[in-house]
């Protein structure tokens, strides 16, 4: 694929294809970013699903949201980064191609949970639909798959 | 024995199992290779000196083979820089193989090419230096 191919071409990948530090705190910036999206994530959605219920709804999102979109724009980002590295490698390996599948469909899933008229009425103090509740468990499964699929790049094509 | 002395038995036990005999092995990144001592003789066809770590793509009787070397820094560290070696040359590759017969990829600890010895990774050669 050409485009591959120019990527592997692009002097930052070059840079960070020879480096000592910068690829392992490229490596940190990613971690952080997915440290930051899961452990946000998996709280509210754990709420949805009934822990916690003498602690509102409303006081897990509004710590949590921030962290997780902070997390995903930097696990993203700093992906993108390393996939420079070797495009042509990780685009033939099963497990990125899983993994970018599910962080693609995790973050559809976010956006439509978010969004939906179900989660206002739950952060309102309303009882949480059952879509809701449902969205919340997609969610740990997908998300607990990427983190999966992630660490099985390194180990299977 | 008290409790607690039973206790720092049994941690001192598991601690000498996860650190004794074959555990030269046992760290991050090698439980997929073989304990064995595996060499392989072959010609380059591919030298990759970069992240994650480097690889060379060797031609050998069986085929094609992926010998992974240490990361940039350990790689360099150990002399294999660019210019050492080059496609079409014969190497030899001291390490240790894929336990999967039909996976081609070894981890080398020291690759030997036009006369030059490097040790990407000087802690695992013990069991080379008699060959």
């Amino acid at each position: 694929m050409g485009w591959l191919e120019a990527l592997a071409d692009w002097p930052v990948a070059e840079a960070l294809r020879a480096s000592f530090y910068a690829y392992p705190l490229v490596n940190v910036a990613h971690i952080l970013g997915f440290i930051l999206l899961v452990g946000g994530i998996a709280p509210v959605d754990l709420r949805l699903l009934g822990a916690w219920r003498s602690i509102p709804l409303t006081a897990f999102a509004r710590v949590l949201e921030p962290m997780a979109a902070v997390g995903l724009v930097l696990a993203v980002g700093a992906g993108f980064l390393l996939f420079s590295v070797k495009p042509e490698e990780y685009a033939a390996n099963t497990p990125f191609l899983i993994k970018v599948g599910l962080v693609a469909a995790g973050t559809a899933n976010a956006l439509l949970q978010r969004f939906s008229a179900g989660w206002k009425e739950a952060v309102r103090g309303g009882p949480v639909p059952a879509a809701v509740k449902a969205r919340a468990v997609l969610s740990l499964a997908i998300w607990l798959g990427a983190l999966t699929a992630g660490r099985f790049i390194a180990f299977l094509d | 024995m008290t409790p607690s002395t039973l206790r720092k038995a049994a941690l001192g036990g598991v601690a000498a199992t996860i650190f004794g005999a074959g555990a030269a092995l046992a760290h991050h990144g090698w439980a997929w290779v073989s304990e064995d001592p595996f060499i392989l003789v072959g010609t380059i066809d591919e030298i990759y000196l970069g992240n994650p770590h480097a690889l060379l793509r060797v031609t050998a009787d069986d085929g094609q083979w992926d010998v992974d070397l240490a990361p940039p820094a350990a790689t360099a560290a150990a002399g294999f820089v660019e210019g050492v070696a080059a496609i079409g040359d014969t190497v030899t590759a001291y390490g240790h193989r894929s336990l999967d017969p039909d996976d081609l990829t070894m981890k080398a600890v020291r690759i030997e090419v036009n006369g030059g010895t490097y040790d990407v990774y000087p802690d695992l050669t013990d069991p080379f230096d008699t060959m």
